[in-house]
């Protein structure tokens, strides 16, 4: 009787343990915030590192909007509870490193994790400056935003086309051509769509060029510098002769999508947005390499990024299950390039570029060009532009200046020079 | 005996309880984190230098003349417009109840969503802009004009509280006795006359609190600034609220936000004190 009872616990236990055991395994539900086409990609990643990599991996996409995994980040660590943000969680360029900058502790340092300095070189140099904070890599980078001219065929002359193809242009002669073809199509026509209203990407590509932004790598305040006022009078040059439509929602899709853009400059990821929301306009438009400022060679500019960060304060089996995903999937062309397939991110792994669908790549919505292969070759060596740890503060304050100079017809140097001296002010 | 005596205090407990969990406890908190830096989470005491800044701070001054302006236009127009309606109403035969409920549906569309849609409605290139550029040929900078951004904000704001004043003004002008309407009617009362001296005199006390609403509404909207305007152009729509709502979680500088929070309740409390002695006054007058 003792012998069966003491068998009988013995099965009990053992039951147990083996249920909470399993019960902890399956517990372990990877965390990832992304927001727009991202989403898409982080949902279709997943289910092929279980098929392919780690069938017990279980990880959950949940969609927030950029500027709602900022507000819980500020939340997060003004509490000081990592458990408030995800275990992995995508980062706009702009923002990453103010969040390691802020809060070092939230972020796992993946150069500390095994990531090789031979494989921080596969990826576009920049990028890992960017992310590189205090001698931490604090996020990997999967995509980047090389900035391009969105040209609508049935505005231009081809002729005008394949002369910048082959030799380029500068912002003079982007003026000169806008004003052309405004003359030609009417004044519902403009070159590109500004946003007034906001950091829009045309100032900030004209800067990037030269390698600036609103501060350097060491956090020097820029805006007010030769670089800036040379943008910004080039952009008040723009808009006083209307050849900049406009916009003060950012909304310059619908304006493209109507045809009364000519050459929006923007991230390559537009690309993508246009055959979701354009698809009749396939072979109406094609890419163009952005103008160059006349003191320069090159015109290279890359004005965002998408990034990953892991949660260095969530379990060690959260932590590692995380870092493992997130080295296979950026660190994997294939993975790259199926990015760019479901959500049309240009990839940030050099290694991606060697592929076949670079290389030879046509696209039929860009008049079959080799577009890939195009965007390639002036996206290496695009410099690397740093935000701030006050990003959000930066933007106001720059922005406030924007709508004096264009609207208030401020003295620009002057307004520029209030916009650095508030940021100076708030940053001390 | 004993248990008559703690009655009463079982019967305002819930309000006690409610009250210093959600009202009196953030206060405080606020007022320690005003005064505190966070270090890694931990709050260390740091002084009144928050306080300090708050002078210092020329955008606030900015703020506070931003708040007082869309304060006054919206009481300006909301005032008169609530009255108008209300009385429309209330002489209504049939279908009163409809009106009210077709003027109380956006209450319960949330600031955050009638903010954006303000916002297509009134961007440069929005619907408003369309029809008018198709009418007269004209286009308005309705959010890139301070002028204009603090009425277009108004007027998202009315949309958004007329209804459930109008049902309050409603149910008060209700009970307007049908004999003094029908003696001002034989002394041959206009609608002005009657609204002068009868209605506006009757709904005198329930106006006031809808002013004094109007005011926390004006000093506490967040969503509809910043999905309207972001707080621009040239930071002339940048209210109270709004200012706060960045500083913490904009720029994550919770400490001066909390500070502007205090100066916010402080601010609150002198206009009530205000409101009250006026109140009193005009209850001792009549």
């Amino acid at each position: 009787m003792k012998a069966a009872r003491s068998f009988f616990v013995f099965v009990m236990l053992a039951m147990t343990s083996t249920m909470l055991i399993s019960c902890e395994q399956e517990d372990v539900v990877i965390t990832i915030w992304a927001w727009n086409r991202n989403v898409a990609i982080m949902e279709d990643a997943v289910e092929r590192y279980r098929t392919d990599v780690d069938a017990s991996f279980n990880a959950v996409v949940e969609s927030f909007s950029q500027g709602d995994i900022d507000t819980r980040f500020k939340s997060a660590k003004e509490l000081n509870d990592g458990s408030m943000m995800a275990d992995v969680v995508l980062a706009d360029a702009n923002w990453i490193r103010g969040y390691a900058d802020a809060w070092p502790e939230l972020f796992v340092d993946f150069a500390e994790e095994g990531l090789s300095e031979e494989e921080q070189s596969g990826f576009v140099q920049s990028t890992i400056q960017i992310a590189t904070v205090d001698d931490r890599l604090v996020a990997i980078p999967y995509g980047i935003a090389p900035t391009v001219v969105f040209a609508y065929l049935p505005l231009w002359d081809m002729e005008d086309i394949n002369d910048i193809l082959e030799n380029g242009w500068t912002w003079d002669d982007y003026k000169t051509m806008g004003e052309q073809i405004r003359s030609v199509h009417g004044t519902d026509v403009h070159m590109t769509a500004y946003n007034m209203r906001g950091d829009d990407r045309l100032y900030r590509t004209m800067t990037a060029q030269k390698g600036e932004w609103l501060v350097d790598a060491d956090l020097a305040v820029q805006v007010g510098n030769a670089i800036s006022i040379q943008a910004m009078t080039h952009v008040r040059s723009l808009f006083e002769d209307d050849i900049l439509s406009h916009i003060d929602t950012g909304d310059f899709r619908s304006l493209m999508k109507n045809g009364q853009i000519a050459a929006q400059v923007h991230g390559f990821f537009v690309g993508g947005q246009m055959k979701d929301v354009a698809p009749e306009m396939s072979g109406d438009w094609m890419i163009l390499p952005l103008p160059r400022w006349s003191d320069m060679d090159r015109s290279d500019a890359i004005t965002g990024g998408s990034y990953l960060y892991v949660n260095d304060t969530a379990s060690t089996t959260v932590k590692d299950k995380s870092l493992d995903f997130v080295k296979w999937f950026t660190l994997n062309p294939e993975n790259a390039i199926q990015a760019l397939e479901v959500g049309g991110i240009y990839p940030a792994l050099l290694e991606s570029y060697e592929t076949d669908a670079f290389m030879n790549g046509q696209d039929p919505y860009f008049n079959d060009q080799y577009v890939l292969k195009v965007v390639s070759d002036f996206t290496k060596q695009a410099p690397a532009i740093y935000p701030s740890k006050n990003n959000a503060f930066n933007y106001d304050a720059f922005v406030t200046a924007q709508e004096k100079i264009l609207f208030q017809a401020a003295d620009l140097t002057q307004a520029l020079n209030e916009a650095r001296d508030a940021i100076l002010t708030n940053a001390s | 005996m004993r248990h008559k005596k703690f009655f009463p205090y079982v019967l305002i407990a819930p309000f006690v309880i409610f009250f210093a969990v959600f009202r009196l406890y953030p206060i405080v908190l606020t007022f320690l984190r005003s005064v505190t830096e966070s270090n890694s989470g931990v709050l260390v005491y740091r002084g009144f230098s928050n306080y300090a800044n708050l002078i210092q701070d020329r955008l606030l001054l900015q703020v506070l003349v931003n708040t007082a302006v869309v304060f006054m236009l919206y009481v300006a127009i909301k005032m008169p417009l609530l009255m108008v309606i209300s009385i429309v109403i209330r002489e209504m035969k049939k279908n009163k109840a409809l009106y009210i409920r077709t003027l109380y549906l956006p209450t319960l569309v949330g600031g955050f969503a009638y903010g954006i849609i303000y916002r297509y409605l009134f961007t440069y290139n929005g619907i408003v802009n369309h029809v008018l550029n198709f009418t007269l040929g004209i286009r308005v900078d309705w959010l890139g004009e301070a002028f204009f951004a603090r009425y277009v904000i108004v007027f998202a704001l009315l949309w958004g509280s007329l209804g459930i004043h109008v049902l309050m003004l409603v149910n008060a002008l209700n009970n307007v006795s049908s004999e003094q309407l029908e003696y001002g009617a034989l002394e041959g009362a206009t609608f002005i006359d009657r609204m002068r001296y009868i209605f506006i005199p009757h709904a005198k006390p329930l106006l006031k609190v809808i002013v004094f609403i109007s005011l926390i509404e004006t000093i506490g909207m967040i969503d509809v600034p910043l999905n309207l305007t972001n707080g621009g152009p040239y930071q002339s729509t940048m209210t109270l609220g709004l200012y706060v709502y960045k500083q913490a979680f904009q720029y994550g500088d919770f400490a001066y936000a909390g500070t502007i929070g205090i100066l916010v309740l402080f601010l609150s409390i002198a206009f009530l004190v205000l409101f009250g002695r006026k109140e009193a006054l005009y209850e001792n007058y009549y």
